[in-house]
């Protein structure tokens, strides 16, 4: 069997800080196959956002190892651009408002060694395959509309032709109407270009349409991971069916959502045992005491030592 | 009567109009909640109702109707009154609406100083209170705290507090959960509708969340380039919409499906928008009439058939009868409780309609030679009437909003949805 696109072994991310340490990614096991896209789940401050910035090579990993085509993630960041690309959440932040689009599409081309005098060929093809004019290129990002420069970043992202391309929230920021033209473009480019995703996200419903398989994320750890239906129809940690029960939905027109009391936990603080006990509802003695392990196969698992029966939801 | 009514309101922005002839009301008790994308007008109709326009901007048309007192005409001291005090707000972003130099404690009895005519030392015990009642944890030490001591969702619950501090009679809260995460966004609505409930308070919830929307407002208005293009019930919105725009949205949200459908092209810009309709440039079923920009129409009474269907009962219409104000048309007792007829309570003053068996002609016929029969003296108020009401059907009457889209398919009975 091929190795997987990703592969994320027992990665640490550790902050010190004033008061203490926060340990932001706390030994993830994740991979990633080729073609596939992988939703990472949590609300702020849950450690999705560094996971994605270790991957990237922008956060040094404390301990643990990150492979990303066969090859290890290291400070000496040459070359992983070929293999990575990155679509913020904020296009209007992540364009530089005195480059013409070209340009900022052209600029990692021109940074990793591509030939030059295909640059331009090149910054034609990807403008057209995330569906602008090639007309465009000659715009500033001030002149297109959210849904347009955002489409240019994902050009940027596929100018080097990576395998894999991390998206952060890349609708969070758009309207209704053109996250859907959005979502749609990123599963053209997949089914296309054979692309794999690592979606990073706190929308529900927005990661159910595009993932297909999701790991849900609580102070810097997975607590449960599975294919995206199997998840939302039956989650088996207690974190995952709060966070489900949370999301507004049409179809509960008329009522407020449930509720899991409490915020996230001063992440200075550790906290034995299983992370999330201190909001759980569940929680017992020996969540206090023990961290939970790994339940269930390859393709779900749980980390809880009162995990929920299986389809409590639905 | 609506305890906020804004009819027909333009405002304009150094010379652009950006909202154009907004209606919305709302009720004591009620939640109105407003959606729409981004540059629809939705905020600016929250910031004009308060009299707080950014720039140039100001109300070149209309009134904004608090208890029948029109705020436009009000001067600022009037206004300095009526904000934080008849009319309270809470915004997106708790950190840069709260003073970070400013105890919270203080910040929330400040208002209570100047609106309810209070000491600081009785403020500032009536603030502890008020932190307990949004469930802050340890209020009598939150007082104390400044906001960057705080949480995102505690400062939020803080900013809550303040709003509902001086007893509002209507709260705006423009998007108040957009920038929390789902579990404390649960929880702060949860919050604004326990203390609804409580107060009375008539709530205007803006977002451009319609999961959010949907899930704690009575009646819903979609906003489209600076206007109100549909309106109504929250269900008959959400669930039987008639405006392509709405349907549009409605349709992006993603479910089961592959793919997401989407609205093309791009919400208009004001500065050219002529005397057709706004969204007419990406409607599917554009036709002639859309040159000209309808008003919001109801066409007919679908969404009460609609009901009387689904509630299996005949439906019979009766806004051919001409009405007086107050009057309330009646069965007589025997006949509404024969065929469980329901009166219907349409915006506020009582519109009756009355249901019977389905497919029973006889029936039909019955209640409406029935109808009319029986008129209930003039009564002062609509709460005597809907006693009355209740007294004759052994029930409330179904409240019900008429449900109206600016869509001129709404009179073409053939491409009528639901």
């Amino acid at each position: 069997m091929a190795e997987p696109l990703l592969v994320v072994n027992e990665a640490r991310v550790v902050y010190d800080v004033p008061g203490g340490q926060i340990r932001a990614v706390d030994g993830v096991n994740l991979t990633l196959e080729r073609g596939e896209t992988l939703a990472l789940v949590g609300e702020s401050g849950c450690g999705k956002t560094t996971l994605a910035k270790a991957i990237l090579g922008l956060e040094p990993v404390t301990a643990g190892t990150i492979h990303v085509d066969g090859k290890g993630v290291t400070d000496r960041l040459h070359g992983l651009a070929k293999r990575v690309g990155i679509v913020w959440q904020d296009p209007h932040a992540s364009l530089d408002s005195r480059w013409r689009v070209g340009r900022a599409i052209a600029e990692p081309l021109l940074v990793n060694g591509f030939e030059k005098a295909r640059v331009k060929e090149r910054v034609r093809e990807v403008i057209e395959q995330v569906g602008l004019d090639p007309a465009l290129a000659s715009r500033y990002p001030h002149q297109l509309s959210g849904g347009q420069k955002q489409r240019v970043a994902i050009a940027r992202a596929l100018a080097l032709s990576p395998p894999l391309v991390l998206c952060d929230e890349p609708t969070a920021a758009l309207d209704l109407s053109i996250r859907a033209q959005i979502l749609n473009l990123l599963k053209d480019l997949q089914a296309n270009l054979g692309l794999a995703y690592l979606y990073i996200s706190h929308d529900l419903t927005t990661v159910r349409f595009i993932a297909d398989r999701i790991a849900v994320m609580y102070l810097g750890r997975i607590v449960e991971m599975g294919r995206t239906n199997d998840v939302f129809t039956s989650p088996r940690h207690p974190y995952t069916l709060a966070l489900l029960r949370s999301t507004p939905s049409l179809e509960n027109l008329g009522r407020v959502p449930d509720i899991l009391p409490g915020e996230i936990p001063d992440p200075r603080v550790r906290i034995s045992g299983c992370n999330f006990r201190t909001r759980c509802p569940y929680a017992q003695e020996r969540c206090a005491s023990d961290n939970p392990g790994a339940t269930g196969e390859d393709d779900r698992v749980f980390f809880c030592h009162f995990p929920l029966t299986p389809s409590s939801v639905g | 009567m609506p305890i906020l009514d804004v009819r027909n309101l333009h405002v304009a922005i150094e010379g652009v109009e950006i909202l154009r002839g907004v209606n919305l009301f709302v009720e004591e008790g009620e939640t109105l909640g407003i959606v729409g994308e981004s540059g629809c007008g939705k905020s600016m109709t929250g910031l004009a109702v308060i009299g707080l326009l950014p720039g140039d901007g100001r109300v070149t048309q209309g009134e904004v109707l608090l208890n029948g007192e029109n705020l436009v005409t009000a001067g600022e001291r009037r206004m300095r009154h009526v904000r934080g005090g008849d009319i309270a707000m809470v915004f997106q972003d708790p950190f840069t609406s709260l003073n970070p130099a400013m105890r919270v404690g203080d910040q929330i009895a400040e208002a209570m100083v100047l609106h309810r005519s209070m000491s600081w030392r009785a403020a500032r015990k009536e603030a502890v209170k008020m932190l307990e009642s949004v469930k802050v944890p340890a209020p009598a030490s939150t007082v104390r705290k400044y906001p960057h001591q705080l949480s995102g969702g505690q400062r939020q619950r803080v900013m809550v507090a303040m709003a509902f501090a001086c007893r509002p009679k209507v709260l705006i809260a423009d998007e108040p959960t957009t920038a929390l995460d789902v579990t404390l966004q649960a929880q702060i609505l949860a919050l604004l509708t326990e203390l609804q409930e409580q107060e009375g308070t008539a709530v205007i919830l803006i977002s451009h969340d319609i999961g959010v929307i949907g899930s704690v407002s009575d009646r819903i208005c979609v906003f489209y380039a600076g206007r109100v293009i549909e309106d109504g019930d929250a269900r008959d919105v959400l669930r039987h919409s008639k405006h392509p725009y709405t349907q549009g949205l409605l349709a992006s949200l993603p479910g089961g499906e592959e793919r997401l459908s989407s609205i093309p092209g791009q919400p208009p810009d004001f500065r050219t928008l002529g005397g057709a309709c706004a969204f007419a440039p990406r409607c599917p079923h554009r036709f002639e009439r859309c040159d000209i920009e309808p008003d919001l129409l109801e066409g007919d009474l679908d969404a009460a058939k609609r009901r009387a269907v689904e509630e299996r009962r005949t439906f019979i219409d009766l806004t051919q009868v001409e009405l007086d104000a107050g009057t309330v048309w009646a069965l007589p007792e025997e006949v509404a409780r024969k065929h469980r007829a329901i009166p219907i309570r349409r915006d506020g003053t009582v519109f009756h309609v009355a249901m019977a068996e389905p497919d029973d002609e006889a029936a039909r016929q019955e209640v409406s030679k029935a109808l009319g029969a029986r008129i209930l003296p003039s009564l002062a108020s609509s709460d005597a009437i809907i006693a009355a009401i209740e007294r004759i059907y052994g029930g409330a009457p179904m409240s019900m909003a008429a449900h109206r889209a600016a869509c001129w398919l709404v009179e073409r009975s053939e491409v009528r949805v639901g």
